[in-house]
């Protein structure tokens, strides 16, 4: 549009370079092309070499008697007609979906109810820095900490002290199926908090003038949860549980260090059995047929949610 | 009025309680880190320490199942592998998004998507790729490896960002005859500074936090990333000497909150954009 106010002469000009640029720009855009497969190489390169590499190569151990020493030979689906009968199966399935189930309600529920209520209150601040906490310290500190008071030495000392004896001697790490679900407040202590920032992040989006428009109708209290900061919540939801399912799904680190899947494999998940057959007994053409299983689950759990990520990115 | 002072007092009354429930595991830590073990085995827990043995604690912590080296190694690997895919992502999401490389969004997903399995896919045949090529249980191999798993989402974030520069900075500057890769210097990464930030950010509290790769991909001490030694401090002592592991955990956990503590807007910003991690 500028070309307009300028004499014709320049603008002449202008045209003509352009004519001539695009003449040229035949064969070395082409040139230009090719070289810029050269930008996009490295990270290609790292994540089939890795990766993707690693998912084929995976699959194809599951089907081999892969043990680490000598070489795997293919024993067809074997490795899946073991996994079917394992009596250690039953167990892992219950914790694996005992863990999504409890990730879903628990973190969720109590950080979209922290964020509603923690939302324009006094002391915001302090509260949300505190809830937030855990999250900041990681996983495994997480663990470190829990065991400690999970522990003989821990919270059952300040029950009995306190004159409640039923929780005075309770093994909260080694009674089945117990463990599991002391994890699982250790687990929901630790992530609350980010589920609430996300909440926040969520609550901010909702346009103030539909609040007030509810308010003159009368709508406060329970009434504007219900009707209008819940549903406007709804894709923030949708993306904190696919997260959490995901998650929980694979919980590995704190199931680690707390009771590395013990006693006697009561506690463990498939993520942890994954990585003990493979890496403890090295059986690992067992180990990667549980994980094919366990990723069968994920992308069950995540198909409707990866499939919106998908139409989203193009 | 009344009834809504009362209603007020009783919310508070429910957030005082639960922000006790949150701090107190980490205030009885911190107590019982700086206690001595015999302290820490004839009184309960919830007293304060009748002598301060934190320091003695830290350091003992600090030398033995190297937790020292596992934090110098950690702060490497973040630093290093976070750095290091920023730069692949760049370059990655110039070429699809500014050069529009043929395929690209092709090209992105396989990127994008290649981490998106659980975890477990990967662990197996890089423990076997990382025995033959000779990467396993060392510092170049686990960097590799924290660079190799950021680039997919650092790619999303940053081809998002470039989309929105207006592709005028571009001409101009290739009118003026700069070469892409200059161009994708001086003036796509100066603008993206903060996104940058952001993800270095994300991706070195991921790398700080890494426990299954650390115990996957190495096997010493003087090789192993904090959290692996952390872990191993806990088999060591079996829950002999609980002060000195939760020393351990105080200082595995210290670097996160110095960053938490100080950076916080960045960490909400680095939030809005997990919304978007699948």
């Amino acid at each position: 549009m500028k070309t307009l106010s300028l004499p014709r002469v320049v603008s002449a000009q202008a045209a003509g370079d352009a004519r001539r640029a695009a003449r040229r720009s035949g064969p070395a855009r082409r040139g230009r092309k090719l070289s810029s497969y050269l930008f996009v190489l490295p990270a290609l390169i790292l994540v089939v070499g890795m990766f993707w590499y690693s998912i084929v190569v995976t699959v194809w151990i599951s089907f081999t008697d892969s043990n680490g020493l000598t070489t795997p030979k293919f024993v067809g689906l074997s490795n899946y007609r073991a996994l079917v009968q394992d009596p250690a199966l039953s167990t892992n399935i219950y914790n694996t979906l005992i863990w999504a189930v409890a990730m879903i309600v628990l973190p969720v529920g109590l950080g979209l109810v922290a964020a509603v209520i923690l939302k324009k209150r006094r002391g915001r601040t302090v509260f949300q820095s505190v809830f937030y906490l855990p999250y900041a310290i990681g996983f495994v500190t997480t663990g470190v900490i829990w065991s400690f008071l999970f522990g003989t030495n821990g919270i059952s000392e300040l029950f009995g002290s306190l004159g409640i004896k039923s929780l005075g001697n309770v093994q909260w790490l080694n009674d089945v199926p117990l463990n599991t679900y002391s994890m699982i407040i250790a687990s929901t202590w630790q992530v609350v908090g980010v589920d609430m920032l996300l909440f926040f992040v969520g609550l901010d989006t909702i346009d103030p003038q539909i609040v007030e428009a509810a308010n003159l109708d009368g709508a406060v209290g329970w009434k504007l949860f219900r009707h209008i900061t819940l549903p406007s919540l709804t894709p923030m939801t949708r993306v904190i549980v696919a997260i959490s399912i995901v998650n929980a799904l694979q919980a590995f680190n704190l199931i680690w260090v707390m009771t590395q899947g013990g006693p006697y494999g009561s506690s463990s998940t498939f993520a942890l059995w994954t990585y003990q057959q493979s890496f403890q007994y090295y059986k690992m053409g067992y180990g990667a047929a549980i994980a094919v299983v366990l990723t069968i689950f994920v992308l069950l759990a995540s198909i409707g949610y990866l499939r919106r990520s998908l139409q989203e990115a193009r | 009025m009344k009834a809504a002072n009362a209603k007020q007092a009783v919310i508070y009354g429910c957030l005082i309680v639960a922000a006790l429930i949150w701090a107190l595991p980490i205030w009885w830590s911190v107590i019982n880190a700086a206690k001595s073990s015999s302290d820490f085995f004839a009184h309960p827990f919830y007293d304060l320490p009748r002598e301060f043995n934190l320091l003695a604690n830290i350091r003992s912590a600090w030398d033995s199942a190297g937790l020292g080296s596992g934090f110098i190694n950690s702060i490497f690997y973040g630093v290093a592998g976070a750095a290091a895919s920023i730069v692949i992502a760049s370059l990655a999401a110039y070429g699809i998004v500014v050069l529009r490389v043929r395929g690209g969004f092709t090209i992105f997903m396989v990127i994008f998507s290649g981490t998106v399995f659980p975890l477990q896919m990967y662990i197996i045949p890089l423990f076997k790729m990382y025995n033959t090529l000779h990467l396993y249980n060392s510092r170049l191999g686990l960097v590799l490896f924290y660079t190799a798993i950021s680039v997919p989402f650092c790619t999303l974030v940053l081809r998002g960002f470039y989309s929105t520069v207006p592709p005028e900075y571009r001409e101009a500057a290739l009118v003026e005859g700069a070469a892409e890769a200059r161009i994708l210097r001086s003036v796509y990464a100066p603008l993206s500074v903060s996104a940058a930030l952001v993800l270095f950010l994300f991706q070195f509290t991921w790398i700080w936090n890494d426990l299954l790769f650390g115990i996957v991909l190495s096997s010493s001490p003087s090789v192993h990333p904090v959290m692996a030694s952390l872990s191993s401090l806990m088999g060591l002592y079996g829950g002999s000497s609980l002060p000195v592991e939760l020393s351990g955990a105080l200082i595995a956990a210290s670097p996160m909150l110095v960053l938490f503590f100080t950076l916080r807007r960045f960490f909400t910003q680095g939030l809005s954009l997990v919304v978007r991690r699948t």
